[in-house]
């Protein structure tokens, strides 16, 4: 009777950091009103130098065009080991919720948008905004279609 | 079973097909425009070391220099955050111009290709495609069979109506939507993956990392030129392995910013030139004559795919339930029909209503419908000729169904629809006939061959057959929507008065429908009356609903509806027509007489005609192509009084455009009739029919006996009659 509870009780404090190890962050994307066809996004992180880390989320449905979102795609070849979506029309927004390990927040890592439109320019690194509690409420502007990147935790 | 295959896609996806050829319409003229505008320059002469060099000195952030296909340089860059491209002088390296696609041609791009939605848009879009060539090939088939042969495609025809239209566009437009749905079935298939695109294995080349040098430096960039780019991608600057990407017409090559070098080049695979090629013939972008090609084809393809609707609509409209038709197994009569366009039913119809009138039981069905057995008496064949001799659509089992007809055999009557032009005219009617005989079957009265539904000449055979049956028939062919039109007289000329002949020559302006839109407009749309001279113009008096017909000496191409008309003693119509002042008008309804036409291919033609109907024999005169020899014989009464056209006639003698000038006067000392024109001049007229001239008759009944006596006579040395000249086409009557 007593040694599930026990047993319970050794083991909690193990599976404790595992459930605290990633927490959920909310990435708005809002794209300026450029007046062109959906863009092409690709959401990731990456560290200070720009290395990939993890993949959060893909927008827009052809795989075949994934190459012009080409900072995100040289280092992961394609493969997308986050959420896909469709493109996102000129003026429009993108919020994506991912887990993030904890170990990635406020240890330099960032997050970054590259993005493309067909027939016009490839961005890769438009908006770039660090992961730490800092960021929050203080979005950060883009380079090129992206005119901003937000994030909540 | 070919032209269901034609028409049931075509009506579904009419209004589809109109949208796809119409925006595609749209997209290869912006193209011609694009190619006829573009710049020229000495391409080979520009290095692209040169280029970039240029550009980037003047332009901050250039990501990607683009040689679009009809030759000009666009340069992508960011400029104040904002991604933006300008189309650049490729010798400065200036910009000249913001190049951003208006929101309505980008909505017309992705309404062409994507229906303005995504992957479900993208599939209509290559349905569409796949439709279109569908339609093509099936049509192409049916042309070929309505013309009788692929050399015959390129000839002229004539036709009537909206299904004229549809047949000379769809001849004219077949060649470029062919290329344009083949293509676009490709590209459709490649967007979904089915067919190869051709790219590349996607390969990372890294460059040294070394300090860049300047552009205009570089071996790997100054080796190629302006004339076989596609474009150059330039490192991204924050990160300094980024190689420089260039593609050309044959490959793509990568180069170190630092040293210069050929990093690797790769040359395009065969699946990628495919691929290229079919996006270069179906955008046509840079290739202005293939662009105006496929616009007006495309242009083409929306009127098509309009009047094919209307065709389809129609057809189903015509072929609705028969009143009173009764079935075949109690009928004295069975009327078949042999139909390819559905326009033949008007006459089973007719002959329905009047035999039912006349008290008689007739079952009216398609020539497929033939049953094995009948009470009936008779059967009457109505045969329209699909093309070279073939079996219409609703007729194409009947030779079979005949083999198996049990019981007593009825008399059969048949009647061929066709096309003198084509080559064998009335050719499935001859088929029908040889069958019947061949099984047995008596022919009560000869086959008639009817050209190009000449209501007369179904009115004639009308009459046979009333005398064959010994009934009273009363034939009226109604046509379904009389084109009402108003005309204004502007003009009259008076003859005759002085020799109890009054006669007038009216001459009316056509008056618009609308007032409003432009004339010319409205003609191209079919919403003015076309006429040739020969044909008939329907005019009622106000008090009399029954339509006179008065042939037309003008061509509506003039403006102006010419006729001459004589007034008769008590005559309602005529008495009303001649006391027509100038400002006054008139509402008629035009009748196309295509049977009383000029021969294009006669070598001479002899016009013979009397009093008014001299009316569109000087319409013929107009007409006539210079240097080809025609003659008029004309009677009047007095050449002081009633010499109509006189002035005119004499001017065409005088310049040749008439070969002979012979007219004769009643009223006068030595004078007589036309026919006695034709009697002495007996042996010049038969040297001239018998190579291979024309008669065309128009005038009175009796003018009209007495010229056919004297005719016989001249004709008889060389064992011609008549009736051989009038069926070959060679002797032709507007007698009334």
């Amino acid at each position: 009777m007593k040694k599930p509870i026990l047993a319970l009780a050794l083991t909690l404090p193990l599976l404790l950091p595992v459930i605290a190890e990633a927490r959920p962050v909310r990435i708005t994307t809002t794209l300026n009103a450029y007046g062109g066809d959906g863009a092409y996004l690709a959401i990731y992180v990456t560290d200070k130098a720009g290395k990939l880390r993890q993949t959060i989320h893909v927008a827009g449905g052809k795989a075949k065009y994934h190459k012009h979102l080409s900072g995100w795609f040289r280092q992961s070849g394609g493969r997308i080991d986050g959420t896909t979506g469709a493109s996102v029309g000129a003026g429009r927004s993108l919020t994506v919720s991912a887990e993030i390990a904890d170990a990635l927040i406020d240890a330099g890592f960032e997050i970054r948008v590259d993005s493309a439109v067909e027939k016009e320019s490839d961005v890769p690194a438009d908006a770039r905004i660090t992961l730490e509690k800092a960021s929050i409420g203080k979005p950060s502007a883009g380079r090129g279609y992206v005119k901003s990147i937000a994030i909540e935790m | 079973m070919l032209r269901q295959w034609h028409a049931l896609p075509g009506l579904f996806l009419a209004l589809v097909l109109a949208i796809t050829a119409g925006t595609g319409a749209i997209l290869a003229g912006q193209a011609a425009l694009d190619s006829a505008t573009a710049p020229r320059v000495a391409e080979a002469t520009i290095s692209l070391a040169d280029l970039a060099e240029t550009i980037t000195t003047q332009i901050t952030g250039v990501e990607k220099i683009t040689r679009t296909p009809s030759g000009r340089v666009r340069v992508t860059h960011l400029a104040q955050g904002r991604p933006r491209s300008v189309l650049v002088d490729p010798k400065t390296g200036i910009a000249n111009s913001i190049d951003t696609a208006s929101p309505t041609s980008r909505m017309i791009t992705n309404l062409h290709r994507a229906w303005l939605s995504g992957d479900g848009g993208r599939l209509a879009a290559g349905g569409a495609a796949a439709v279109m060539l569908l339609l093509c090939l099936t049509g192409l088939v049916m042309l070929k069979r309505i013309f009788g042969g692929w050399s015959a495609l390129l000839l002229p025809f004539r036709g009537e109506g909206i299904r004229r239209w549809h047949l000379e566009l769809g001849r004219i437009a077949v060649a470029g939507l062919l290329l344009s749905s083949v293509t676009g079935l490709h590209m459709s298939l490649i967007g979904f993956e089915m067919l190869p695109d051709g790219a590349a294995e996607d390969v990372f080349v890294s460059a040294s990392g070394e300090a860049p040098r300047p552009l205009s430096t570089l071996d790997g960039l100054a080796t190629l030129s302006l004339a076989n780019l596609r474009e150059i991608i330039l490192p991204d600057p924050a990160d300094a392995s980024d190689p420089i990407v260039i593609r050309t017409d044959e490959a793509i090559r990568f180069v170190d910013v630092a040293t210069g070098q050929v990093l690797r080049e790769d040359r395009y695979s065969l699946a990628w030139h495919v691929r290229d090629i079919a996006y270069r013939l179906h955008t046509a972008e840079g290739l202005l004559w293939l662009a105006i090609l496929l616009a007006i084809n495309s242009a083409g393809g929306l009127v098509l795919a309009l009047t094919g609707l209307m065709i389809s609509l129609r057809r189903r409209f015509a072929s609705g339930r028969i009143r009173a038709n009764s079935a075949a197994s109690a009928a004295d009569i069975l009327l078949l029909v042999g139909s390819e366009g559905g326009s033949t039913m008007r006459f089973a119809k007719a002959l329905h209503r009047a035999l039912t009138a006349a008290g008689r039981r007739v079952h009216l069905a398609p020539m497929n419908d033939l049953p094995a057995r009948s009470p009936a008496s008779q059967i009457v064949i109505l045969a329209a000729t699909a093309g070279d001799g073939e079996a219409p659509a609703s007729a194409n089992r009947f030779i079979d169904k005949l083999a198996e007809w049990e019981g007593p055999k009825p008399d059969v009557m048949i009647v061929g629809f066709g096309d003198r032009q084509f080559p064998r005219f009335c050719g499935y009617a001859e088929q029908v006939e040889t069958a019947c005989l061949a099984r047995g079957f008596a022919l009560a009265v000869p086959t008639e061959r009817i050209d190009r539904q000449s209501a007369e000449a179904f009115l004639q055979w009308g009459e046979q057959l009333a005398l064959s049956l010994d009934l009273p028939l009363q034939l009226r062919l109604d046509d379904a929507t009389p084109f009402v039109q108003r005309y204004r007289v502007i003009e009259r000329e008076d003859y005759g008065a002085e020799v109890q002949a009054p006669t007038v020559i009216l001459r009316f302006a056509i008056v618009p429908r609308f007032r409003l839109l432009p004339v010319r407009l409205q003609q191209s749309l079919g919403w003015m009356p076309r006429f040739e001279p020969g044909d008939l113009v329907a005019i009622s008096p106000p008090s009399d609903p029954r339509p006179r017909f008065y042939s037309i000496a003008s061509a509506s191409g003039s403006g102006i509806l010419e006729i001459c008309v004589r007034h008769q003693p008590g005559g309602i119509c005529s008495g009303y027509l001649y006391g027509l002042l100038p400002g006054e008008e008139i509402k008629a309804v035009i009748h196309p007489n295509p049977a009383f036409r000029p021969d294009a291919k006669a070598s001479s033609l002899i016009l013979i005609g009397a009093g008014a109907g001299i009316a569109p024999l000087v319409g013929f005169v107009r007409n006539a192509r210079p240097g080809h020899p025609v003659r008029l014989y004309w009677g009047g009464r007095d050449p002081n009084s009633d010499f109509l056209f006189r002035t005119e006639l004499e001017n065409a003698r005088s310049n040749g455009r008439l070969t002979r000038l012979r007219t004769i006067f009643s009223r006068i000392k030595g004078g007589g009739y036309v026919q006695d024109l034709i009697t002495l001049d007996a042996p010049e007229l038969r040297a001239e029919i018998a190579a291979g001239g024309q008669i065309l008759i128009c005038g009175g009944r009796d003018m009209a006996e007495g010229v056919r006596l004297a005719l016989s006579g001249a004709l008889a040395p060389l064992g011609l009659d008549l009736p051989t000249l009038r069926r070959n086409g060679r002797l032709v009557e507007d007698v009334y």
